[in-house]
């Protein structure tokens, strides 16, 4: 290797205290430095941040920030530091969705992460920028400087305080110039490194943290833990990801509020169907009942969500002279569409949903009695966990096992809803296993599910798809070309199902390889001693 | 990385202004773009106003002992960076003799900078030499300006034969009219003739003009102090042309 790639220089930013104005600043830098400083004119842009609700951009690393200068409008994704931009692209305005923006690089490498979420506007930093170029003899600019004054805004908060930096650019080449001025700021200017990063102040600014909604379950359970203030936590973090989702589904940002919802309430009821005799069994069984009912009330408007996104890939299996046929169903899914988020709004006025998230709450932050009448609330929560996860474990062995070639695909939806209950409760649990054990087996678990999961959506999508010819025909809405269409889509899925089932009995081979076997039986099948849950 | 060289045999012909200003634009439009400034004379290094001094000199250089991470300078523009001359660059033809496989050297040197540039332009000393055979082999193009005399025109033919000689189908040989004055009939009817002639050439032409002399006043590309002079735009125009008969962004 000759040499390495050239680095960017990341700035330096630091903050500037209260007392201290600009004109004192720029002062004492005059008066200090061995450079010349020149002043370039002042830019007043805004910046306003975006992400989607469950902060994508931000996991995937750095920020997004659509700049405001004049008429001009630039989308720019910034790492952390900001050091230099990794792709950037001008907008109109505001992007919706990622489709919004213009082709190209920064689209390419947003969709990967966005997929379908919506970008929402998190807050507006209103800045005023004076830049210096510091300058040697032969008036060659050897470092920049900015003097920077923010203020962010959010929807429905107060404006945040002034913002006040110092940031230091580097020019490649010139590391003295570097050194001279980071030992200024820190030394006779008094200027202390900026605590964290502009744009995360911003958001504190106005009452967001990166990442504080998450649809994933990542809290910490304790092994000795009371199996009903564990499953509490459990309870307590669903529900708060069912309530977060509200707003987004009522205003119809994207579909996946409703998703996120529902895999909140499948979660919760699932917990509570498989983890008895840790709550007083009436409260469960009424909780689980109006679960139930919340699930079945959102699956028309998911439906119609699914297949308005499937429409494209549906459009891609039929030759070109038929996929534009399929426009009848996209104008039948957008009605029934409009009509399922009707309902939704109007069931989520309801008092029997505001009844249900009552008893949800209630469930969820009762303080644990001290003499339950539930056998297993005092229970420590690995000892419960690890019998549950045990028995679904067994449920799925069983139900593949018995798999032949003749089964029909009632047998197969069995094995998948088995593999479901084992999945939820290793998620809910895993913070009570070695991390990388359970983490093998969830991936094992996933791997063998995706094949089930295929096969079933393939299944589903026919028989709905029938369905909805039925009713398309039923509301005068089915051109004989277009009924052609998708009976054509309906073979094509047949086929496709057909080569899927194909692969289960390897899938679950090995699914119930030795490997994966064994770490499942010395997780979850022996007794626990004392202390050895956590190891 | 693309990697463009100006370069023609004679001297004198506009290769630095041609180099420093496409450069310029190229990173305007949000390529990351180098400048490396091969000529002894340093011309480009000054114009961005960096001093030409390569630790070391060409002689490590070429031998790889320093990195070119380390020598790069930041220009005063955005994205554009210059690796600046070095007065011992007027020996880099020894230092390559001595090198192995002297006319790979200037390739292989370039090869790290990949993940930092989608542009490098190869600003090179006039004459046929060691150098320019390394040129010609890190290069996908070669931007060659060519004044409308007959000495010029020459020269081009000489590049082109010696080209197809060395049985190099790379680079591509991008030619131009420069320092053109309408006002004189010689260069009217040369550049008229030769542009319906010869179908290679590119159509855009640089006019002579004495806001092209002035950047060694201000020491700074056009576009930065005359963005709407006549010969500013042409440069434009000519970065278009050479960009799409580069292929563009592919």
């Amino acid at each position: 290797m000759l040499g390495s790639p050239v680095t960017d220089i990341p700035p330096v930013p630091f903050s500037i205290p209260r007392g201290t104005d600009a004109a004192t600043l720029i002062d004492a830098l005059r008066g200090h430095l061995s450079l010349g400083l020149r002043e370039e004119p002042a830019r007043n842009p805004t910046l306003t941040l975006l992400d989607t609700f469950d902060w994508r951009v931000h996991e995937a690393g750095g920020y997004l920030a659509l700049e405001a200068a004049g008429k001009a409008r630039r989308l720019t994704w910034w790492p952390p530091d900001a050091s230099a931009a990794l792709a950037s692209a001008p907008v109109p305005g505001l992007p919706r969705f990622v489709t919004d923006l213009p082709p190209g690089d920064l689209r390419e490498r947003l969709t990967t992460v966005v997929e379908t979420r919506a970008l929402l506007p998190l807050v507006r930093l209103r800045s005023h920028v004076r830049p210096f170029d510091l300058i040697d003899g032969s008036e060659k600019t050897v470092l920049r400087l900015t003097l920077e004054e923010h203020r962010a805004e959010g929807a429905g908060h107060r404006n945040g305080p002034w913002l006040r930096r110092l940031r230091v650019l580097p020019v490649r080449g010139y590391p003295q110039a570097v050194d001279e001025v980071l030992r200024l700021a820190r030394g006779p200017l008094g200027l202390s490194a900026e605590e964290r990063p502009l744009h995360e102040e911003a958001l504190a600014a106005v009452g967001r943290a990166p990442g504080d909604y998450s649809s994933s379950l990542d809290f910490q359970l304790a092994p000795d833990q009371r199996a009903d203030a564990a499953l509490q936590v459990v309870l307590r973090r669903l529900l708060d990801t069912a309530l977060a989702n509200e707003d987004g589904i009522r205003r119809q940002i994207d579909t996946e509020f409703l998703h996120d919802l529902r895999v909140a309430v499948r979660r919760a009821r699932s917990l509570l169907g498989q983890v008895k005799g840790v709550f007083p069994d009436r409260n469960v069984q009424v909780l689980r009942k109006e679960l139930g009912w919340l699930g079945s009330r959102t699956n028309v408007a998911r439906d119609m969500d699914v297949y308005l996104h499937a429409l494209e890939t549906y459009r891609g299996a039929l030759p070109s002279g038929l996929a534009d046929r399929l426009e009848p169903l996209r104008g039948f899914l957008l009605e029934h569409r409009a009509r399922a988020y009707r309902d939704l709004g109007v069931m989520l006025d309801s008092a029997r949903f505001r009844r249900l998230v009552h008893r949800w709450r209630g469930l969820a932050r009762r303080p644990s009695p001290r003499r339950p009448t539930a056998p297993r609330a005092a229970q420590p929560i690995a000892r419960v966990a690890r019998k549950r996860i045990w028995r679904a474990y067994r449920g799925v062995m069983r139900a593949g096992s018995a798999i032949r070639r003749s089964s029909p695909p009632r047998a197969l939806h069995e094995v998948r809803i088995a593999c479901k209950k084992l999945r939820y409760l290793m998620e809910f649990f895993r913070s009570l296993f070695p991390a990388e054990s359970i983490g093998q087996l969830i991936k094992a678990l996933k791997a063998f599910q995706d094949n089930l999961g295929e096969y079933q959506d393939l299944a589903v999508q026919q028989d709905q798809l029938r369905g909805f010819e039925r009713a398309m025909a039923r509301e005068g809405g089915l051109p004989a070309k277009t009924r052609e269409a998708m009976e054509r889509l309906v073979e094509h899925l047949a086929g496709r199902q057909a080569e899927v089932r194909q692969h289960f009995a390897e899938r679950f081979a090995e699914f119930s390889g030795e490997e994966t076997t064994g770490t499942f039986r010395r997780l979850f099948r022996a007794a626990p001693k004392p202390g050895e849950a956590s190891a | 990385m693309k990697v463009l060289a100006t370069y023609n045999i004679k001297g004198g012909v506009g290769k630095t202004a041609t180099a420093v200003n496409l450069a310029w634009i190229a990173a305007r439009e949000g390529h990351k773009t180098l400048v490396w400034d091969l000529d002894p004379q340093g011309a480009a290094t000054f114009y961005f106003r960096v001093s030409p001094k390569v630790k070391g000199g060409g002689d490590r250089l070429v031998r790889g002992k320093r990195e070119l991470d380390a020598l790069v300078k930041g220009s005063d523009y955005a994205g554009l960076d210059l690796l600046p001359a070095d007065f011992s660059y007027r020996n880099l033809d020894l230092a390559l003799a001595d090198a192995k496989r002297p006319e790979r050297r200037l390739d292989k040197l370039l090869r790290p900078l990949e993940e930092s540039y989608d542009l490098v332009f190869l600003d090179c000393p006039p004459s046929i030499s060691l150098v320019s055979e390394s040129v010609f082999h890190a290069a996908d193009a070669l931007v060659v300006p060519l004044i409308p005399t007959t000495l010029s025109l020459r020269t081009y033919e000489q590049l082109g034969g010696h080209l197809d000689d060395e049985g190099l189908d790379r680079p591509t040989i991008l030619a131009f009219f420069s320092m053109v004055d309408r006002r004189r009939r010689l260069h009217r009817e040369t550049v008229d003739e030769l542009l319906a002639r010869d179908p290679r050439l590119l159509r855009t032409e640089i006019p002579y003009s004495s806001t092209v002399e002035q950047m060694g006043l201000h020491r700074a590309p056009l576009g930065s102090y005359a963005p709407h002079s006549p010969v500013a735009q042409a440069y434009e125009r000519l970065w278009t042309e050479v960009w799409g008969r580069t292929g563009g962004d592919r």
